[in-house]
């Protein structure tokens, strides 16, 4: 019932030959080139001057780091709504899978970024690969996040190669684009169709594990720190999975609430509800693990997860940290929870607070165990100075760069609808092809 | 085997502070800079002097110490390197491959005693002009270990005069506290106390490693099992 309503509500009313300029297009991609262009600039002056950060010899690890774990966790919402869709077979959500993974990608892509420019030499990254030491948690997550990336990508490929057949057969300017990253691939019978079906399948098996393991690698890189309370405690890797999960998902929500249209998403009717719903139940768990941290934590008498927490709770981090009971728990749980809230606009307002409340989480288990110090000394806040905050949104920037991008030259979502369409519309499926071909190039 | 290492008595240190200058010009750590490096605690001390106040008024106790790094047997910096710039070499001491570090601080972020230091900002011509050390160690792969200054965006730390010990035995002179004329670290070198004993702890007879066995003696955070190739010899 839902799925024949859903083609039609998606489908735009006009498909119009877009031949003018787009102008909120070309405005979005200069402004985040001049933000990228800014951060590339300010980067190339600290690798001559100096780093320009809030960061210490103690509190070593700064704004840039927090991102790092921010985006290598929004990368997880991809991956999890595409294995939902072929593992559980959860077809509803097959319609935004592969958008979905595209945000995942980009957001692996800029996990890298973020270390670029963060490393002291970033010149010298190549020698993670000549020396690597193998028992660095920082080596493991080099070779998962390149592995993630490689089978991410082509779990993409497949998952769109039928889509991108489609696009090269149309007459557009972009045809040589599509035909060069389909090596001359044109099979697109009901045989291929179904193997390309089944190897996505397949891979998803492989994806899903391979998730859970770069996020909970992400989160033994400061579990396996013995030295540091707050970091030291096997709650970490899960926290990370869960923590991925949850604004992954909410990303992926937000994004399509925000510029599905503009992309031409074709997303089925009450999927934008169905992901609030599966974050109303996840949130809890999240709630869950924090609330048996800190019962943990403030029960005992081991001064130092409490010195950490009670600094979190109570010292200068305390906005933060109820920023993040506040916008990562409490409020989007009320508004997910009843169907009644649960609204596209429900969904897409709790999902921008889930989002921003996971990042004052990272912020909080980044910062907050480098303040306190095992020697004697004072507790030192961390504060970023502007420069950081600039480089990070212009690696911001370079991910909604690569969004625009890559909807732009790919118009997946349109190639999707049209081979999904519905019967009665296919008598004009000529005409709207025509007309998108042209807008793709 | 040869495992140098430190024991500080703190009986004897009248906290003078003279083996944090001396290092500071032995290893050409740069000159603290401007105030607000130091206030954001940039500043670089291989050597730094930590000072700890226990009571309240009247009754107040002034505990200080100096604090090289330790050369941990079980160092945490160590394993988690992502780039093997930094290791253990085989005398026991803990070193950075200047040439080789990526500047990622993971070693700073889990050494518990705050030994490691980043070099934040570039150090003016003006220090390189004035003199500095001028000694170069490299390892037996080629790398820098040595004093010599360091470029910007990579990891240092005290290398107990690496400088001063290979010379030493190149030119097969003495070494440690315990022989006359014995070449020592900087710090021990300085102390006019005669606080800090530099040695062999291998070496049963050394006055490092009889010192390290007194009752007297303890080392920093000994309960993360780190084990600090650095003794101290407690007060009173």
């Amino acid at each position: 019932m839902e799925k024949t309503e859903a083609g039609m509500q998606t489908n735009p009313p006009d498909p119009k030959p877009e031949r003018r300029l787009d102008w909120p297009f070309l405005v979005v991609v200069v402004v985040a080139a001049v933000f990228l262009a800014l951060a590339v600039f300010l980067r190339v002056n600290e690798l001559q001057e100096g780093v320009d950060a809030g960061t210490s010899n103690r509190v070593a690890w700064g704004f840039l780091v927090v991102n790092y774990v921010t985006f290598i966790g929004l990368s997880a919402g991809g991956v999890i709504i595409a294995s939902l869709v072929h593992i559980l077979d959860i077809r509803r959500f097959k319609s935004i899978a592969t958008f979905a993974e595209l945000l995942a990608i980009i957001s692996i892509i800029l996990v890298p970024v973020f270390i670029f420019f963060d490393l002291g030499r970033p010149e010298r990254a190549i020698n993670l690969l000549l020396y690597g030491r193998i028992e660095s948690p920082l080596v493991w997550t080099v070779i998962v996040l390149t592995t993630y990336l490689a089978v991410c990508a082509t779990y993409l490929y497949y998952g769109v190669r039928r889509e991108l057949v489609a696009l090269a057969n149309e007459p557009g300017r972009l045809r040589w684009l599509y035909r060069l990253i389909l090596l001359g691939y044109k099979d697109v019978s009901p045989k291929a169709i179904a193997r390309d079906e089944r190897l996505v399948r397949r891979m998803s098996y492989l994806v899903l594990p391979l998730a859970v393991v770069l996020h909970s690698v992400t989160g033994l890189i400061f579990a396996v720190v013995s030295a540091k309370p707050g970091y030291n405690t096997a709650l970490l890797p899960p926290l990370f999975v869960v923590s991925a999960v949850v604004s992954g998902i909410a990303l992926v929500a937000l994004v399509i609430v925000a510029a599905g249209k503009r992309v031409r998403l074709p997303v089925e009717k009450g999927v934008v509800e169905e992901l609030g719903r599966t974050l109303a139940i996840l949130i809890p768990v999240l709630g869950y693990l924090l609330l048996m941290e800190w019962t943990v934590v403030f029960y005992g008498t081991d001064p130092g997860a409490r010195n950490v927490w009670l600094f979190i709770t109570q010292g200068a981090y305390a906005p933060l940290f109820w920023g993040l009971v506040l916008f990562g728990l409490v409020l989007p749980f009320l508004i997910l929870a009843p169907r009644r809230t649960r609204t596209r606009n429900g969904v897409a307002v709790a999902s921008a607070m889930v989002v921003f409340g996971i990042f004052l989480e990272r912020y909080l288990i980044v910062e907050a165990p480098l303040l306190i110090p095992n020697l004697p000394g004072a507790v030192r806040a961390f504060a970023p100075t502007l420069t950081e905050i600039l480089l990070a949104l212009g690696v911001y920037a370079l991910g909604i760069l690569l969004l625009a991008l890559s909807t732009k030259l790919f118009p997946i979502g349109e190639a999707y609808r049209r081979l999904h369409r519905p019967a009665p519309a296919a008598p004009q499926e000529p005409v709207s092809s025509h007309a998108s071909g042209e807008s793709g190039a | 085997m040869v495992r140098w290492g430190l024991a500080i008595d703190l009986d004897r240190c009248t906290a003078c502070q003279a083996c944090v200058v001396a290092c500071r010009i032995e290893n050409n750590v740069v000159p603290a800079g401007s105030e607000a490096r130091v206030v954001q605690e940039r500043a670089i001390y291989w050597n730094q002097f930590f000072t700890e106040l226990h009571g309240t008024y009247p009754d107040l106790l002034l505990h200080s110490f100096p604090r090289p790094c330790m050369h941990c047997e079980n160092p945490p910096c160590v394993s988690v390197c992502p780039v093997d710039a930094t290791y253990k070499d085989a005398d026991g001491r803990v070193l950075v491959r200047y040439d080789r570090c990526i500047g990622c601080r993971y070693c700073m972020v889990a050494c518990p005693y705050g030994a490691r230091y980043f070099n934040w900002v570039a150090r003016g011509d003006a220090f390189l002009e004035d003199g500095p050390n001028p000694d170069l160690v490299r390892d037996s792969e080629g790398w820098l270990v040595g004093p010599s200054p360091r470029p910007l965006g990579v990891v240092e730390k005290c290398t107990l005069c690496i400088q001063r010990i290979e010379r030493a035995k190149e030119e097969s002179l003495p070494l440690g506290s315990d022989l006359p004329g014995g070449v020592v670290t900087a710090c021990a070198e300085t102390c006019p106390a005669f606080a800090i004993t530099f040695g062999d702890l291998d070496d049963p007879s050394s006055g490092v490693s009889r010192l390290a066995r007194d009752k007297r003696s303890s080392r920093l955070l000994e309960e993360l099992g780190t084990r600090p190739q650095v003794y101290y010899l407690a007060e009173g």
